[in-house]
């Protein structure tokens, strides 16, 4: 059976979710000392605010026999940051957690190193778009492999096939990024005050969210080709795919959004719960049926992004290609989208 | 110093060869639909290696098809010599070790780099004190120059790093050389993102990435938010900020001469000083060797 993981940001979505048929859940904790708007794109509510909360969530979902897992949040490693990380995992297991999620191959050299009794999961910034690379960290002693966004069904199943001993999960649902996810600078969290010469709020925009003029080079007559916003290109949604996603053999199929709200995280359990339970006794017809009522639920989550109905005509489908997806956020100044 | 001319477009490989550079870099960093076939591929380390200059083939990024392209490819660059190559995926590292002729160098999507961020501008000058402090160390920095990560890299055989031309970083190659890496600095374009999903194939309309027309060989696009002070550059799937060398940071980087290589990438973005010999050489030699 496929395995449901959901994020969590406080006690009380956490709550939700397991009650929902989460059979794993996933948060990140706020690290004393260090700043995240420079070293993850998330701002500080999308995660616990201290490990005694974390360890609330984690005796809640062992009461309930789900696991606990967090991340390292930081998509970066300096010497600099190893006294601040090594005491966050620390204070982490001491709250029971059951596996840490590293997302820099120095992070993950660093647990390794800290000689850790939990697993260690490799995140989705370590990019792994084929089998190879999961063999890499396979023999880095990584327990399960978080696969890249932009991939394949097909190619999801031939790097299952070809990963022995080591566990794959991908993601389903959520906003999806428009690019390789370690590879964005453009993403960066939280909003500065500006200078004074500066006419706009201070929020870093993500670039994928931005509407540019777009120039050819080398064109003699400079003339604007469009003014679009020509780096969104983000997948939101893969109901659709279930079936074909339950037979690839993953282990794991992840829910993204630790910044939505615990509504959006709740609901979004609850229905790949449900489609997964249907898809796994063999009930097609009525998956199908359940699908299309879902396509048309215009649900307000309270998602900046978009709703379901939205990403099916929109085609924002995780694991197809994207190249015809109509831009979005379209908007002359590109301020006045959120 | 030495310099490299970088080019994915067999149609630069004259102008490269025929140059003052000491060695050619061939191959995509960005797009594993820009992986030549083994003739192509044969034919051009040839030429390379025919003018006295070394060969580095770059890779991508890849997925499980083109890992198993690239095994033909280094099976075959395995038997010649003097080869090095870019290696942008850790799958790729991994099936590096099959082919021991070959020197791994590590490419810049293996790398995180901070101060690649466009808002980095924005996120200097506007905050306090305190902050500022610790954005400029954040800012200084790259992931890798991490003790057990260099020792890792070392250990997996990995010969040299390439980086880019962002000043602020610098004060990395200290350490990178003294755990006997030799580093590559990329000139002028800084990754800002890359897709796998091709925002110029999507912008110009390209239906199918396997059959794609590869415009980006002949276009590339600015792309402009004034509100934001944004400024960047589209090649195919891959968005550049435009870093320009000043005489200052050419000079800090003198006293490492010996142990670095400039890269001078050829593509529609970098066209006015690289789309003849006579404007490598002159590029090259405006560096001030």
């Amino acid at each position: 059976m496929v395995k449901i993981l959901s994020p969590v940001t406080s006690f009380d979505a956490a709550v939700g979710v397991i009650s929902s048929g989460a059979e794993e859940i996933y948060c990140g904790v706020r690290i004393p000392g260090v700043k995240y708007p420079g070293l993850s794109t998330r701002p500080d509510y999308c995660s616990l605010s201290t490990y005694e909360e974390l360890g609330r969530v984690v005796r809640y979902a062992h009461d309930h026999d789900v696991k606990t897992i967090v991340t390292t949040d930081v998509p970066f490693m300096a010497e600099w940051l190893e006294k601040e990380l090594k005491h966050h995992v620390r204070s982490c297991i001491r709250q029971g957690v059951d596996a840490i999620i590293g997302s820099d191959l120095g992070i993950i050299l660093m647990l390794k190193d800290m000689d850790l009794d939990v697993p260690i999961f490799a995140s989705t910034y370590l990019a792994s778009t084929n089998y190879e690379a999961v063999d890499f960290l396979k023999n880095l002693g990584i327990g399960r492999v978080i696969l890249e966004r932009h991939i394949t069904i097909k190619e999801i199943e031939e790097i299952v096939r070809c990963s022995k001993d080591v566990e794959i999960e991908v993601f389903v649902h959520g906003p999806g990024c428009s690019n390789i996810n370690v590879n964005c600078y453009g993403c960066y969290g939280g909003r500065v005050k500006p200078r004074k010469n500066v006419k706009y709020d201070g929020l870093l925009r993500p670039t994928c969210r931005v509407t540019f003029d777009v120039y050819k080079i080398n064109d003699v007559k400079n003339e604007k080709m469009a003014s679009i916003p020509i780096l969104d290109a983000y997948s939101f949604c893969s109901f659709c795919k279930l079936p074909r996603l339950v037979k690839t053999g993953v282990t794991g199929f992840k829910i993204v959004d630790r910044c939505g709200p615990p509504a959006y995280q709740i609901w979004t359990t609850k229905i790949y719960r449900e489609f997964l339970n249907l898809i796994e006794h063999g009930e097609i017809d009525l998956f199908l049926k359940k699908l299309q009522s879902v396509r048309n639920n215009p649900r307000d989550l309270g998602l900046v992004h978009l709703s379901v109905p939205e990403a099916c005509k929109e085609k924002r489908c995780y694991y197809s290609p994207l190249f015809h997806t109509p831009y979005r956020f379209s908007s002359p100044s590109g301020l006045d989208e959120d | 110093m030495r310099f490299s001319v970088q080019l994915d477009n067999i149609g630069l490989l004259g102008e490269a060869i025929n140059s003052d550079c000491n060695s050619v870099r061939f191959g995509s960093e960005f797009c594993e639909y820009k992986l030549t076939d083994l003739d192509r591929l044969e034919r051009i380390c040839e030429s390379v290696h025919g003018k006295g200059k070394k060969f580095s083939y770059v890779t991508p990024r890849v997925s499980n098809k083109g890992i198993r392209k690239l095994r033909k490819h280094l099976k075959l660059l395995n038997g010649k010599e003097n080869v090095d190559i870019v290696v942008n995926d850790l799958g790729v590292l991994n099936i590096m070790k099959h082919y021991q002729n070959l020197r791994p160098c590590l490419g810049r999507l293996l790398l995180r780099v901070p101060a690649r961020s466009p808002y980095v501008g924005t996120i200097m000058s506007a905050r306090e004190l305190l902050a500022r402090r610790w954005f400029k160390r954040l800012f200084s920095s790259i992931n890798i120059t991490y003790r057990l990560t260099m020792e890792f890299f070392q250990r997996n055989g990995v010969k040299s790093i390439d980086i880019d031309w962002i000043p602020s970083i610098f004060s990395c190659l200290d350490s990178l050389t003294g755990y006997g890496f030799e580093v590559s600095i990329h000139l002028h374009l800084v990754p800002v993102t890359f897709a796998r999903r091709c925002h110029t194939a999507r912008f110009l309309g390209e239906k199918n990435p396997e059959k794609c027309s590869k415009p980006c060989f002949e276009n590339a696009f600015l792309l402009k938010n004034d509100a934001l002070g944004l400024k960047s550059f589209l090649h195919g799937n891959a968005v550049f900020s435009h870093k320009r060398p000043t005489r200052k940071d050419i000079r800090k980087l003198q006293k490492m001469r010996d142990k670095i290589e400039c890269v001078l990438s050829t593509n529609p973005i970098t066209t006015s000083i690289t789309n003849s010999e006579q404007k490598i050489n002159d590029f090259i030699h405006s560096m001030g060797d």
